[in-house]
């Protein structure tokens, strides 16, 4: 079992993070691919780049405590490009971690957005996007996107792999399914505090087993629990607790600077959403 | 003995369950391993007359009855209920009442629920409340019933200590605040559906707060995977007979049979 969204708070040895530790150990979850969101941050929405490499050097300390539990997931605003992409290059080719994990700081249409992506998808790691399921309003202090943003992304960017993030966060489930159903570059994180009992059954339908990923979102027996009452095939299940995220993770050499990925040759009206706002192309 | 202190027969109108039918609410609690239910009917939340659904209730779990026991829903600002309640336990031997009062906008603790409640204190009727049934970030846009307020239960509670509630689907917030405003609090148990565990604490505490015999095992099957109720319950540190009343003993209690040690 491996858990493809994980959250790690304050520095170790920080009781929550403890507990994760332990309660995870008791469900058989031997893998966790995790980041820490808050460092001073009111919301991990406004997450300035001091906060989030405070984020990231703590997970490694976690990671060094726990080396054979804990994958690292990195952590950036796109409201601050340059440096997340400074961010980013630190994580994955020095400190050893493993993707990208962005919040709601803009919405994933933000030309901010597309060259952070960008860079995970030349580093050939995952990209775990926060979104809601189905925004049919704003919350304060973010910019949220739902599965239409991330469709955007994967539609420009077809070999990024992008993980939507807990699809039973809340929200309309659904809706975020049969969005990202064209797009074989976006898998679906099962994750989330709600246990709505015919989810899984429904996304393993549209989708299919290879595109779904086990994960818990601090939600621990939610996580464990609606995978294993799903009424799907054994060999289904496989996939979903772990293999596909170990294959997810199967990246080449990431100091090499390969192909790029971004088609050569973006739509027009792509190209102008880009010269309307600031005219940044990776 | 495991036993579901909260679960349903039939539709939701605002998405498809995972069954709608007695045989495949019992074959999801086959599966996560669960013996029996209390049961109660959607079709009571939207029905004019509630009644109607009791009726279904009957018939669904005919067949049934050595594993699902039903709960009569009931609303007392409707006409006749007095007629519907002597049907529901005389008739068709309905084991308790199952209230929805958001849904059917009255107030627990009004003058208006103050009759039904006491003719369950007659009847020695255990009076099941439901807070919420969806996740309030998830609701339709015509599903507008508030979730049931703490104040609500505890006027509730306060006005009838000699009926025996069972509040479901509350979170860990609202039985906090029961426990700390009710003096006696003896009469009201929660179930498991709505809390949430390891990482929060919310299910030790809510066993720290209601100790071994007001907490039961509820999975609000066939809305939720039933396997998560129970994997919660199990990061409870309870001694095994605080568990046993957990999982079973609490919930045949409730519903008037004596467990077997």
């Amino acid at each position: 079992m491996w858990d493809c969204h994980v959250h790690l708070y304050g520095d170790p040895p920080h009781q929550r993070g403890l507990r994760l530790l332990e309660a995870s150990r008791r469900l058989g979850i031997q893998k966790l691919f995790a980041s820490r969101l808050w460092a001073g941050n009111r919301v991990p929405a406004t997450a300035t780049p001091d906060q989030f490499q405070v984020c990231n050097r703590s997970v490694e300390r976690w990671i060094e405590r726990a080396p054979d539990q804990i994958l690292g997931n990195c952590f950036v605003s796109c409201t601050y490009p340059d440096e997340a992409e400074r961010e980013l290059e630190e994580c994955i080719e020095r400190r050893g971690f493993r993707g990208l994990k962005l919040y709601a700081a803009c919405r994933y249409d933000d030309p901010r957005v597309l060259p952070v992506v960008a860079r995970a998808a030349r580093y050939g790691i995952p990209v775990l996007l926060h979104v809601t399921q189905r925004r049919v309003n704003e919350a304060p202090g973010q910019y949220a996107s739902d599965a239409r943003e991330v469709a955007y992304l994967a539609e420009r960017l077809p070999g990024a792999k992008l993980i939507l993030a807990h699809l039973n966060g809340g929200g309309d489930w659904a809706f975020s399914i049969k969005t990202a159903r064209p797009y074989p570059n976006i898998f679906l994180d099962i994750s989330g505090s709600s246990v709505d009992a015919g989810m899984v059954e429904a996304a393993y339908e549209a989708v299919g087993a290879e595109r779904l990923l086990f994960g818990t979102d601090s939600s621990m027996c939610e996580g464990v629990g609606k995978l294993q009452g799903a009424e799907i095939p054994e060999q289904a299940k496989q996939l979903i607790w772990g293999a596909n995220l170990q294959r997810l993770l199967q990246t080449k050499d990431v100091r090499t600077k390969d192909e790029m990925i971004i088609p050569r040759q973006p739509s027009s009206s792509f190209a102008l959403r880009l010269s309307s706002r600031c005219g940044v192309w990776p | 003995m495991i036993v579901d202190a909260n679960c349903h027969i039939g539709h939701w109108p605002f998405r498809r369950l995972w069954t709608a039918t007695a045989d495949g609410l019992l074959g999801m609690l086959d599966r996560a391993g669960v013996d029996r239910a209390i049961v109660s009917h959607t079709h009571g939340v939207f029905y004019r007359s509630p009644h109607e659904s009791n009726a279904e209730l009957h018939e669904a779990v005919e067949g049934h009855r050595d594993r699902l026991i039903p709960f009569a829903c009931l609303n007392p600002d409707y006409a006749g209920w007095r007629d519907d309640l002597k049907q529901c336990v005389e008739e068709w031997g309905m084991r308790g009442l199952r209230l929805y009062p958001t849904y059917h906008r009255y107030a627990l603790a009004g003058d208006g629920a103050a009759e039904l409640l006491a003719e369950a204190e007659r009847l020695n009727l255990p009076v099941s409340v439901s807070c919420a049934f969806e996740d309030r970030r998830q609701r339709h846009h015509l599903d507008t019933a508030p979730d049931l307020a703490e104040h609500d239960i505890d006027f509730a509670v306060h006005r009838h200590p000699n009926v025996r509630f069972l509040i479901t689907t509350a979170p860990i917030t609202v039985i906090d605040m029961v426990v700390r405003h009710v003096a006696h609090q003896g009469n009201v148990c929660f179930d498991t559906s709505s809390i949430t565990g390891p990482l929060s604490d919310s299910i030790q505490t809510a066993y720290e707060l209601l100790g071994p015999n007001r907490l039961l095992l509820g999975t609000l099957a066939p809305f939720e995977y039933p396997e998560v109720a129970l994997l919660r319950v199990q990061f409870i540190e309870a001694e095994a007979q605080g568990m046993e009343n957990i999982l079973g003993r609490n919930a045949l209690r409730l519903v008037g049979e004596e467990p077997s040690p």
